[in-house]
């Protein structure tokens, strides 16, 4: 099949044509006469175009025939101008804020934002450029309406949590698909999880300063075209070309210093021994203590330098860029540090053909931290070792502390580093065949290779322990289409059609070994006791074909369909093929005459869209029952074999549909323009673990049952409120509302109320409400009377213990809305920007919380305790020392969970740019010199003080059903930087 | 209307050229379907010894169970920090506590292993596969189903002597039905039933299975006819049929030179002739588990464990001074909460949970008899006096003389002091106090609401199986 392709990529080459022709030249300028390189010149209606160079100027031969010419640059509005007998014309752009005219990157091609009836987001270079970036995906955070992103922890690396328009599977994944340069990328969790809910972040590798633009995919008639990979929404991102021209040379370098935003308040070794014996009359024995949270913190450092060169001729154009990243964490022993590299090149071969390559390398050293649920995390061992216990004996060695190790040991004398090296290209040959006609031909790759080590001293592991961890996913992929875009009379038409293949093969080893006669020696061969070896691989593969083609007429009505279909390896052979399909259509009213004249509207348009998608991602061969060998499954020296799935032969793709209806409206000489968008979302044939009672040998068994819905309004309004020569003040906002309901679940098991639910005795899925709803019983408070702990049953009546058979719904972890609120300012030289982004309406659960307020527990303690009921003391919050409520008070309860809402200062920063004309030097171009803050403020509801870290929390990243909870999961750091960006 | 043609023309051009799917045939590479397992002898084979395997899971045979069994009576100081165990510790349990839901799902996974084998064996076409050979895999499969229904039964059932076994036992789940996704929500089934499903898989079992193996961790790791005579003993024993205790524990005791009595107490994890069944565990086998095993929870943190489980000021004092047992196995060490306690010894290997689980040997077959007969003839029996001094003499203490006692109640109560002290942290007390009329404990939490018949004697049915709609009343109390 691959062969096939490239044949007939070979065939097409041999139908080019000649044209009959006259030329033309001309220069560009924008409203200040300055040259603009690199504005694109385009004859309206055919292939033939070119670029300005280093002056402005241009030649360009026009087909007969022909008469107008498209002109469009970044930034400014894109103009028509339409050519008499002359051959020489001089175009002035205006300055376009609002980005009427911009062009967009979509699935499988571009369009222009005037004409474009999918909905998308877009976080444009523009918008992010005066950010300190650290990953591509902090740059969908509050920049996008209905895209929700929520660091998963503060741990360096670690992954986010991404809905777009909400989750849309309970079991299949939540993240949205990545596509970067046409390559959809790996995104698995490689790393071990060490205790979070998910391993780091698999986009790490991308440099976020080579980003040129991400698109959010959001709607059905943007997301079909990538059928079974689309329902979770899909992000393009697109790397920086080069520009002909110009040859420029930029280089950034800031550095700066990380806290975190919050820590947690516990007792000291005094205030513990004096609470012990004050509440349950214990001793501890011994004398002083050590403060454990104080000596895991440390103040972060960050420093990254980027340089770039960019620019080429008519002919080839280049982008070149390195950058390296260093940084240390606010805790002790989290350092990463990453080198990249990207080389985009394209050519124009002849005037038929051009190709060209964007290729991408990386490689990270992240020393790692566990955190979360472990305990070898130093952000959660901190807060759980005794104050009382000690890291040293007398002689100053470190000890052995037990169940919560010496974490200090542990930094000190283990290793625990994960190194990536990844590869990620795309090749693409694009061939003219007829005007308005091309073919292209597009070849990826994307290699990850991962290696992890761990290393356990004895102090802390006895015996020792080290493991070896090696993952590589290597996918390559083709994709080729044919292109259309031609206007006939009034009628545009846009199409595309092709085919792709794609398959990637997942390996995996894994070496663990314990009892090492030396803390100095490092690897596992030197164990004297392996205790694992693994090895597993598995593939997949999907063969797909697509079309889509758009109608326009008369620059009013488009139409616009799309169609896929999609083979996949992961589904049985009965149910091997899905197709998802989408038709959207808009209507631009402003270009009615009944509008057209009123002067204050640039543009209004209205756009509806339905389609559907699906979602593969449940695992390689979730259709089968097996049964699995190895270490599991071995007794006694013999190899044995155990069952390890359930079958069902019946499996089939997971469809969503949805529907779309959207006004954008551009006002005021295109200073104030409003997008609002209505949507709803609807999955069906859920692909669900359906739990079973445990008695039939395994908990759940993956089916089709059930239907969701997720419904919601994205509102984006960007305003240019001052602009002037001198000062300019641009607002940004956008917020989404979602509302997120299971419509049934007809498979599942009914709770006490009788309504269908799936999830875990705390948080599920329940029929008529969100899909993460939690579910627990009402805590009252203490009684002031008597000191007892209450709590309320189903009927709300005071109750002193806590039953299963009490629990209510007492909310969700969907935010009601979330969004963000950009401002930036321009005065002269100088430049501000201040970014806060915010949720509102979600509920999150501290499961930290039943450890460390719990008054009998036997671990460190909350410095909340110390406000323990007495007779003196009757506003307390936790129970009298003789009240029987105390061993069941840390119980897990709405205690526990905390509003959720947040608003945060994100990031602001300020700066200042000296030209190179104003000090008489062309040593360089421009210096910008800049300092900036990340999440200096945050607000969050008053229950937290004393109690909660960081509001911002996903501990278990990609799973939609255990959302908004958290355990010690550590909190964003605050970051001060300073930074000098020059160009040269 | 020529070019449109032309599109098309292309347009399907490109989709034949992409209708090929022979990619998209791809078949897991380290997983079997079930026809490919039991498609011959040797996969049978394996998926018996898959079974064998899933009883040593920490929620099976590999520790929390027998701990439990420990702690929740007075052997065992429980100092642990995790608040599930806390709660059985405290007397406290409510029903969605999670670690009671591990144990429930270890055992019926090990339940379905067992299930798995014995539905399929009779259908494997194999001709080099003997009738002979399928009887015993199948044998040694309900050997394993009998003995994880037993532990069960007394988990979570009230023991046989409350209303004649007549209460609720567990769900009985005899085919692997869900591996082929026929899922069952089977009631509660009676202690009797239950005790009946156990002796039936053990009556059945015995013919079959063999007298022994080659190997010493197979004669003493598998089912044996020894294996499935000592538990016979047992569930004879527990359910008060003193008469077959007696006569199943014989089988070993008399003329079986394949088991002896241990001369000291060096027999642990050594399978020696001490060892009639022991769940053979390699550094492998439950490392893994992250929450431990027999070592993990027995020995204090500088062997590798977490100190949860030092031994209780309760039984140092039964050891009295002199006793072997106590000064040949045990030692002096820090408990999870930092304080210096006394830790027995009988498991090693606190960092990989290495110790083979002893199951059944024949230190317990001797307890068995001696407290059969005492109990059938309810006098001072001299044959039990004999069996027990053969311990005593073991210990380093005095033999019993028949004069010291002054009637079967006070024998019975000295046979089961020595039952204690040679059985404490395998996991025998609670269930011998429970049978014999007694409470768990007489000091600390739980006094006064741990005597048999007492709610949370027992554990709760998992929250989440009567949330997913099994047909299984909650234990009362819960």
């Amino acid at each position: 099949m691959k062969q096939l392709s490239l044949v007939f990529a070979l065939l097409l080459l041999g139908s080019a044509a000649l044209w009959a022709q006259k030329t033309i030249t001309g220069k560009v300028t924008d409203d200040d006469g300055e040259a603009l390189i690199g504005a694109s010149i385009l004859v309206k209606g055919t292939v033939k175009g070119t670029i300005t160079d280093i002056q402005g100027g241009f030649t360009l031969e026009i087909p007969e025939g022909a008469n107008v010419l498209q002109i469009s640059y970044t930034g400014f509005k894109a103009q028509e101008v339409t050519l008499g007998a002359e051959t020489t014309v001089d175009i002035i752009m205006i300055t376009d804020a609002i980005g009427l005219d911009e062009t967009v990157v979509v699935g499988y091609g571009t369009q222009s934002n005037r004409f474009r009836v999918q909905s998308v987001g877009t976080v444009t270079e523009q918008s992010i450029k005066n950010q300190p970036l650290l990953g591509p995906q902090q740059l969908l955070q509050g920049q996008v309406a209905g895209v929700q992103m929520t660091n998963m922890s503060g741990v360096l690396g670690s992954a986010a949590a991404i809905r777009v328009r909400g989750p849309s599977s309970i079991n299949a994944g939540g993240n949205p698909l990545f596509v970067i340069d046409g390559v959809p990328l790996n995104d698995q969790n490689y790393s071990a999880a060490q205790g979070a809910g998910a391993g780091l972040n698999p986009l790490n590798d991308i440099n976020p300063n080579d980003i040129a633009s991400m698109t959010v995919l959001k709607d059905a008639a943007a997301t079909s075209i990538y059928g079974s990979r689309g329902a979770n929404g899909v992000i393009l991102i697109t790397t920086k070309k080069g520009k002909a021209g110009t040859n420029k040379v930029n280089f950034d370098y800031f550095t700066g210093t990380t806290e975190p935003t919050f820590v947690l308040d516990m007792m000291n070794a005094q205030e513990y021994r004096d609470y012990r014996k004050a509440y349950s009359n214990v001793t501890v024995p011994g004398e002083g203590g050590f403060d454990w949270p104080n000596a895991v913190r440390q103040t972060g450092k960050i420093s990254n330098y980027t340089m770039n060169f960019s620019g080429g001729n008519d002919k080839t154009q280049y982008y070149l860029s390195g950058s390296f990243l260093t940084q240390s964490n606010y805790a002790i022993g989290n350092d990463l540090d990453r080198l990249n590299g990207r080389l985009n090149f394209n050519h124009t071969f002849s005037n038929k053909f051009r190709f060209g390559a964007n290729i991408g390398i990386s490689r990270i050293v992240n020393d790692r931290i566990g955190s979360d649920n472990n305990t070898f995390a130093p952000l959660t061992s901190a807060f759980l070792q005794l104050p009382t216990v000690k890291p040293f004996d007398a002689a100053g060695n470190y000890v052995n502390t037990g169940f919560i190790t010496n974490v200090l040991a542990l930094e000190a004398l283990g290793t625990n580093e994960l190194v990536t090296l990844r590869s990620y290209a795309n090749t693409y040959f694009k061939l003219d065949l007829l005007p308005g006609l091309f073919a292209q031909s597009d070849w990826g790759i994307d290699l990850v290779d991962i290696q992890e080590t761990t290393r356990q001293a004895n102090v802390n592991t006895p015996g020792g322990l080290a493991s070896n961890r090696l993952s590589t996913d290597n996918k390559w992929l083709t994709t080729n289409t044919l292109n259309l875009d031609r206007q006939f009379g009034k009628l545009a038409v846009g199409a595309v059609a092709g085919f792709s293949f794609e398959t990637a093969l997942y390996d995996f080893t894994y070496v663990e070994g314990r009892n090492f006669s030396s803390d100095a020696l490092r690897n596992v061969s030197s164990a004297a006791t392996p205790t694992s070896t693994l090895n597993q691989r598995s593939q997949w593969a999907l063969n797909s074909q697509f079309v889509r083609t758009n109608f326009r007429f008369n620059d009013r009505y488009i139409l616009e369909g799309s169609l896929r279909r999609d083979g996949s390896s992961r589904f049985g052979s009965e149910n091997r093929y899905g197709t998802f399909w989408a038709v959207s259509g808009g209507w631009i009213v402003s270009e009615e005459s009944f509008l057209k004249n009123v002067g204050f509207i640039n543009q209004l348009k209205l756009t509806a869209s339905y389609g559907t998608n699906g979602n593969d991602r449940i695992g390689d061969f979730p259709s089968l029952g097996l049964f699995g060998s190895g270490v599991a499954a071995d007794y006694s020296g013999g190899a044995g074999l155990r069952p390890t799935q359930i079958a069902n032969p019946d499996l089939k793709w997971e469809t969503s549909s949805q529907l779309d209806f959207g006004v954008s409206l551009t006002v005021l000489n295109s200073r104030v323009s409003l997008d609002v968008n209505y949507y709803v979302k609807n999955t069906k044939d859920l692909l669900l673990d359906i739990p079973l009672p445990l008695l039939n040998g395994f908990g759940t068994i993956t089916r089709n049952a059930g239907e969701m819905e997720n419904r919601g309004v994205d509102i984006t309004l960007n305003t240019v409120n001052v602009q002037t020569k001198k000062f300019e003040w641009k607002t940004n906002f956008n917020i989404g509302f979602l509302k997120n309901e299971v419509l049934s679940l007809p498979d599942a098991t009914k709770d006490l109320q009788g309504r269908e639910f799936v999830g875990t005795a705390l948080q599920r899925a329940i029929v008529g409400n969100s899909i993460s709803t939690f579910y627990m019983v009402r805590y009252k408070g203490i009684n002031p009377d008597n000191g007892n702990a209450e709590w309320l049953n189903r009927d709300g009546n005071v109750i002193n213990t806590v039953s299963p058979n009490e629990r209510v719904i007492v909310g969700d972890a969907i935010p009601d809305f979330t969004g963000g609120f950009s401002n930036t300012f321009n005065y002269g030289a100088f430049d501000m920007n201040v970014f806060l982004n915010f949720t509102y309406g979600n509920s999150i659960y501290l499961g930290d919380l039943t450890f460390t307020e719990n008054p009998i527990g036997g671990f460190n303690y909350s410095r909340q305790l110390l406000n323990y009921w007495t007779e003196n003391n009757r506003d307390a919050v936790s129970p009298a020392p003789t009240s029987a409520t105390r061993s069941v008070f840390s119980q897990a309860s709405s205690r526990h969970l905390l509003d959720g809402s947040f608003l945060r200062l994100r990031n602001v920063s300020l700066g200042y740019t000296l030209k190179g004309s104003a000090v008489k030097t062309s040593v360089f171009q421009s210096a910008r010199f800049y300092v900036m803050g990340q999440n200096l403020w945050t607000l969050r509801a008053k229950e937290w003080e004393g109690r909660g870290q960081d509001p911002e929390i996903a501990d278990a990243g990609n799973s939609n059903l255990r959302q908004g909870q958290s355990f010690f999961t550590p909190p964003q750091a605050k970051m001060v930087t300073a930074g000098l960006n020059v160009t040269f | 209307m020529k070019i449109l043609f032309k599109y098309i023309t292309l347009i399907g051009l490109f989709f034949a050229i992409s209708a090929c799917d022979g990619e998209l045939d791809i078949q897991p590479e380290q997983s079997l379907s079930p026809e490919v397992t039991f498609s011959n002898k040797a996969g049978a084979q394996a998926a018996l010894l898959g079974a064998y395997s899933a009883t040593q899971s920490l929620d099976a045979f590999g520790g929390l169970a027998i701990a439990i069994n420990d702690y929740m009576a007075d052997n065992v100081r429980f100092v642990g920090s995790f608040p599930t165990l806390q709660e059985i510790n405290n007397y406290v349990t409510i029903a969605s506590n999670v670690s009671i839901q591990g144990l429930w799902a270890a055992h019926y996974y090990a339940i379905l292993s067992a299930n798995a084998v014995i539905d399929n064996v009779p259908g494997v076409v194999d001709p080099g596969f003997t009738d002979a050979e399928r009887k015993q895999l199948i044998g040694e499969a309900k050997f394993v189903r009998a003995l994880t229904y037993f532990q069960m039964v007394t988990l979570w059932g009230q023991p046989y002597q409350v209303s004649n076994g007549n209460t609720p036992g567990v769900p009985l789940v005899l085919t692997a039905g869900a591996l082929v996704g026929d899922i069952v929500k089977p009631a509660r089934n009676t202690v009797a039933e239950v005790y009946t499903q156990v002796e039936k898989d053990l009556t059945e079992a015995l013919p079959d299975v063999l007298n022994n193996f080659t190997t010493a961790d197979q004669t003493r790791g598998r089912a044996t006819k020894g294996a499935v005579n000592a538990l016979l003993s047992r569930v004879s024993l527990y359910k008060g049929d003193w008469a077959k205790a007696a006569q199943f524990a014989d089988a070993i005791l008399v003329g079986n030179s394949l088991y002896a009595l241990a001369s000291d107490f060096t027999f642990y994890d050594a399978n020696t002739s001490e060892d009639i069944f022991s769940i053979q565990m390699t550094t492998t086998d439950n490392s893994r588990t992250g929450s431990g095993g027999l070592g993990g929870y027995f020995l204090p943190a500088a062997r590798g464990g977490r100190g949860d489980a030092p031994m209780s000021a309760s039984i140092i004092a039964a050891y009295g001074t002199g006793d072997k047992r106590l000064t040949s196995l045990s030692f002096t060490g820090t408990d999870a909460t930092t304080v210096s306690s006394t830790f027995s010894n009988k498991y090693k290997d606190g960092a990989t949970n290495a110790d083979n689980a002893p199951i059944l040997r024949v230190t317990e077959m001797v307890l068995n008899k001696a407290e059969a007969l005492v109990k059938s003839t309810n006098s001072v029996n001299a044959e039990a006096i004999t069996l027990v001094n053969r311990l005593r003499t073991r210990a380093g203490l005095t033999p019993f003389d028949a004069a010291q006692f002054a009637g079967a109640a006070a024998l019975l109560t000295a046979i089961l002091n020595e039952r204690r002290l040679e059985l404490a942290f395998e996991g025998h007390r609670r269930m011998d106090l429970l049978r014999n009329g007694l409470p768990l404990r007489t000091a600390g939490a739980g006094v006064g609401i741990s005597g048999p018949g007492s709610p949370k004697v027992v554990l709760p049915i998992p929250t989440r199986e009567i949330d997913l709609g099994a047909a299984l009343p909650q234990n009362a109390g819960y």
